[in-house]
């Protein structure tokens, strides 16, 4: 029952902000959430006739293990009638994998509400919680569907008491995530009911669902869809119950319109100043206001360029108006303006505020930057700054295996990364190597997938590399840097950050191009910072190292701060171990002597003098590697439970907990990205194919001290450095 | 024993008949060519009056670990070091001397003639009356110091002359000509705004100082003045006195209008500071 609908009727229906709603679906992987979405998809999705024939679900990434997760968001817009008026319903998409927890908050910016896919017989499991929590963080309302009912049927062959009884525990389960992680004001407002039909349940498989409300209206009982089941007619349940129905039902009631969201979720997502007239434009959601989307993702597509997607939060984007963008810091033009019709794009004249657009023409854009009206460029604050998008702990080597493909892939790569900014492309100067780094092995497994589907290309691959941080473990000794004409002297030391700033640091709370007395006011409060030093803050680098001046009264310094900067960036960069990036480092300038004239304390002075004594004080200061632990998940039957066990305790692994999941053992550990390179082979042994498990990037964690040395020689080695331990005498000169 | 031997501004002839000697008798000879340009100088005819070889020396190198083998080499035998212009007039080689001290080096200098002493020559300025000198540097993204600017200023505030060097790396092929040289002044002047350079501000642009075509010219912002290659320098004369003046107007080829209108602008600076 696809309904065809004009687009310029729909461009009606969204400009009146009450009649639409912005949602997503979240799951725990495997829970449901494409079958799910799939269903929405086919019965309201607005294809055009011109495309009805093509409907593609939203999943184009199939792998084999994680089959059907769903990698790069996608949108569509839905339409649904609710006592007798239309609604036109955005489906934001959101990562399957939370492997990339950047997409995940620029999708959930999109949506106002959640709808949350929970398997009926697995229940709320680790990535519900993960899923739930962002969120509410994001102040996205969840709403709950249990899937897979027809499981608790014909499998586990349930009563209709015990199958009550089994709702009744998801739900309290579900409703304590949202005690645990919604704001206090939404603790209990947000809450779900099954009698005020803010739950569904049904079955995405067999495509029929019911809410408490619709089920009285209906009069339907619980026994009447086991005997569906158990007779064999249960196809008939989707003609009766239709999921798509329920679940937008629920949507409409419960979800809030885009104008009563932004209300209270601008203050959130948003630093600016409310009293501002972007500020009370996007408060209001005015079409009338200044024009302001916030850009989730940047898709390049071969035929249009660069395609654009986010959420208009003021204004109305037309073709032809001049934009600005903040991040990038670029004056650019809408050259078309679109909307999602399925995997489809549909041109339009007009998307007002409240709505997601895809326009055309801001080819600087990258999935978080935000885009104003050129007459607020001045004015306007970001959503999100760019520093801080990604850590990557995997790297590998690329080449076309005909060398003739290099160009494609050059561009096939290039593209990838414009795409996704947590993958990193570059070229090893020296031997003209590609290298692709990411957030895992998964995600560059993915990467390699999509690019085979792109291309076609045929690729060889190196093994992955990890890519380890130096940091340091005390606080170091201050240490003389003397630039090369030795007329120039830095003193400096380093000491380990905390593990709160580490976490302002990484939730972007803290930033380089912050106001300081905010920074400061930040730091002083949530990471115990002296006044004086979080004032003296010069830099903050994108692997979250801070350089504080604590110097007072050295002349000519203000004239040479930047290169000093320049010097600290430098050093971090390629650390003083084994020239791997630095980490969660304070460095700190405590005095200075600088020469007279400005042509003896120029940047190649000034620099050197800055990395020495920062090498200096590090070694002092009990320096190490840390190494990115993976988070795993592994399901299996009970019997191949210990050949999990002792392949994880071959690698390093670490069991942090063991649960009884009905026939399956769950097991939730950590285990270090160096160890997961075999990972798949070893666990197909060991299970005979019967574990299903998942890996996330969890943290960095020191090496073991007894690894230390004979890692540092192997990393010096494959980069062709001196084969021994720096020693401080090598940065000072005496 | 560490000998550092000025080699002068023009050519080889700037060298002092003592330093010459000294050169010969060394074991070895050393000279390095980036802190200065000297435009009559060919590393082949040095070699062939001393009648050895001479080795060209690199910043990195004389500011990295290879000063440890002059250094060792110094401790042995008699080892030169050249030094374009006086070897320790806006250079930093005075580390290198203090170095050696402290290992225990003798050391033995022959200075020769600077930058500094060419331009009074040349120019008729006199010594008693200049105040800091100070580089004028390229402007970069990373690195734009205002020092120039604000050592003019206080120069200028108690009536005194400015010598400017100019920015220079021959390792780059790179040297500031006098033309960028007052570009970057008057980029400064746009920024900090003290009213301090405009069209009636006289430069003395002194182009190949005590080389047989050296240039003496003063110009002024925005003029076109052909001036022939580098190494330049440049000087904003702080209050005159007659003698100056006219030694100005006769090889320089300043006009007295100009120049006696910066003089009243320069007292009325000075006048304010007291
Ligand atoms: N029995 C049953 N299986 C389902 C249902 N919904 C989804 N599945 C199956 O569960 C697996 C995972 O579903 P999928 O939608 O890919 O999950 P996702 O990983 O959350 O996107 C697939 O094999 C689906 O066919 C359902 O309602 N009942």
């Amino acid at each position: 029952m696809v309904r065809f609908r004009q687009v310029e009727e729909i461009a009606k229906l969204m400009r009146n902000v009450e009649q639409v709603r912005n949602i997503g679906t979240l799951a725990h992987v495997d829970h449901g959430k494409t079958t799910t979405t799939d269903s929405l998809l086919m019965a309201a999705g607005l294809l055009s006739p011109k495309v009805a024939g093509k409907a593609l679900a939203l999943d184009y990434v199939e792998i084999e293990q994680l089959r059907q997760m769903t990698v790069k968001a996608a949108n569509i817009s839905l339409y649904h009638e609710w006592r007798g008026k239309p609604y036109v319903i955005n489906l934001v998409d959101t990562p399957g994998h939370v492997d990339f927890t950047g997409h995940v908050t620029r999708s959930l910016r999109m949506m106002d509400g959640g709808l949350v896919v929970v398997d009926a017989v697995e229940g709320v499991m680790t990535q519900t919680e993960t899923v739930v929590r962002q969120a509410l963080n994001e102040y996205v309302r969840p709403l709950l569907f249990i899937n897979k009912v027809d499981r608790l049927i014909r499998e586990l062959k349930l009563s209709p008491r015990e199958i009550q009884q089994r709702f009744i525990e998801i739900v309290k389960e579900f409703n304590m995530l949202i005690e645990l992680y919604a704001d206090p004001k939404y603790k209990d407002a947000w809450k779900v009911d099954f009698k005020r039909g803010q739950v569904a349940f049904g079955s995405a498989l067999h495509r029929w669902g019911l809410t408490v409300p619709i089920a009285v209206e209906k009069g339907v009982k619980f026994d009447y869809i086991i005997d569906a089941y158990e007779k064999g007619y249960y196809e008939e349940l989707a003609k009766d119950f239709p999921l798509h129905v329920a679940l937008l039902d629920m949507i409409v009631e419960h979800v809030p319109n885009p104008k009563v969201a932004q209300r209270y979720r601008v203050p959130k997502l948003w630093r600016g100043d409310l009293n501002s007239e972007v500020g009370r434009a996007m408060l209001e959601c005015d079409p009338e206001g200044p024009t302001v989307i916030a850009v989730s993702k940047v898709i390049a597509d071969p035929h249009a360029g660069f395609v654009v997607t986010g959420r208009v939060f003021s204004g109305t984007v037309r073709p032809g108006e001049e934009v600005w963008l903040v991040n990038a810091k670029a004056e650019s033009r809408i050259l078309q303006v679109s909307l999602y019709m399925g995997p489809y794009r549909e041109k339009i004249g007009e998307v007002t505020a409240g709505n997601i657009v895809a326009v055309l023409g801001p080819d600087k854009a990258r999935a978080g930057e935000t885009i104003v009206d050129i007459n607020y460029k001045d004015v306007m604050v970001p959503f999100e700054r760019m520093a801080y998008i990604s850590e990557p702990v995997v790297t590998i080597a690329i080449e076309p295996r005909r060398s003739s493909d290099l160009p494609k892939l050059v561009d096939a790569l290039r593209k990838l990364a414009i795409e996704d900014p947590t993958l990193k492309v570059h070229i090893n100067e020296e031997t003209g190597e590609y290298l692709i780094s990411g957030m895992g092995t998964l995600h560059l497994e993915i990467v390699l997938w999509d690019l085979k589907q792109r291309t076609g290309l045929d690729v060889v691959t190196s093994q992955p590399i990890v890519r380890y941080r130096e940091t340091v473990r005390r606080q170091g000794e201050v240490f003389e840097g003397k630039s090369p004409n030795k007329h120039n002297k830095l003193y400096i030391y380093v000491e380990p950050l905390n593990e709160d700033t580490l976490k302002l640091l990484q939730e972007g709370k803290v930033y380089a191009d912050q106001d300081w007395r905010t920074r400061a006011k930040l730091l002083r409060e949530y990471a115990g910072w002296d006044s004086d030093e979080a004032r003296g803050i010069w830099d903050i680098d994108e692997n979250f190292n801070i350089f504080v001046n604590r110097t007072s009264g050295v002349q000519h310094l203000r004239e040479v701060a930047d290169t000093i900067v320049q010097g600290f960036r430098w050093a971090m960069e390629a650390g003083p171990l084994a020239q791997e990036p630095v980490r969660g480092v304070k460095v700190v300038l405590t005095d200075a002597i600088l020469h007279e004239d400005p042509a003896h304390r120029g940047p190649a002075q000034i620099m050197p003098a800055t990395k020495n004594a920062i090498f200096a004080s590090f070694l002092d200061a009990n320096p190490t590697l840390l190494e990115p632990i993976m988070k795993i998940e592994v399901k299996v039957p009970q019997e191949w439970l210990s050949g999990v066990l002792s392949v994880l305790n071959r690698h390093r692994g670490k069991v942090l907990s063991l649960e009884q999941k009905g026939m399956l053992m769950k097991v939730l550990g950590e285990i270090p990205v160096s160890e997961t390179f075999n990972l798949a082979d070893e666990m197909r042994e060991a299970t005979q194919g019967r574990a299903f498990w998942a890996t996330e990037f969890a943290r960095w964690a020191p090496v073991p001290q007894s690894m230390l040395l004979d890692l540092v020689m192997s990393i010096r080695k494959r980069k062709g450095l001196p084969p021994r331990l720096p020693k401080i005498e090598d940065f000072v000169t005496l | 024993m560490l000998v550092i031997v000025g080699l002068g501004l023009y050519d080889l002839r700037d060298l002092s008949l003592g330093a010459f000697d000294t050169l010969r008798r060394a074991s070895k000879v050393f000279v390095e060519l980036y802190t200065s340009i000297v435009p009559g100088f060919k590393l082949e005819e040095l070699e062939r009056l001393l009648g050895r070889h001479v080795e060209v020396v690199h910043r990195h190198q004389l500011e990295g670990r290879w000063l440890d083998e002059l250094m060792e080499a110094a401790r042995r035998e008699d080892v030169a070091l050249i030094v374009p212009g006086d070897p320790f007039i806006a250079t930093t080689h005075i580390t290198i001397k203090l170095e050696a001290i402290k290992r225990g080096v003798k050391v033995a200098v022959y200075p020769a003639p600077s930058i500094i002493n060419a331009v009074i020559a040349s120019t008729g300025l006199q010594v008693y009356k200049f105040g800091r000198p100070v580089t004028i540097v390229r402007q970069s993204p990373l690195y734009s110091p205002v020092t120039p600017y604000y050592v003019l200023y206080e120069n200028l505030r108690r009536g005194l002359h400015t010598l400017f060097f100019l920015d220079l790396d021959v390792e780059e092929g790179y040297a500031m000509t006098a033309i960028e040289g007052i570009e970057v002044l008057r980029c400064i002047e746009e920024r900090e705004g003290l009213g301090l350079i405009d069209e009636y501000t006289p430069f003395i642009a002194v182009a190949r100082a005590s080389s047989p075509d050296e240039v003496v010219k003063v110009i002024r912002l925005g003029e076109k003045a052909d001036l022939g290659p580098a190494p330049h320098t440049l000087i904003v004369p702080g209050l005159l006195n007659p003698v100056e003046l006219e030694a100005l107007c006769l090889l320089a080829g300043a006009s007295t209008d100009l120049l006696s209108r910066w003089h009243k602008r320069v007292r009325g600076l000075a006048a304010s500071e007291a």
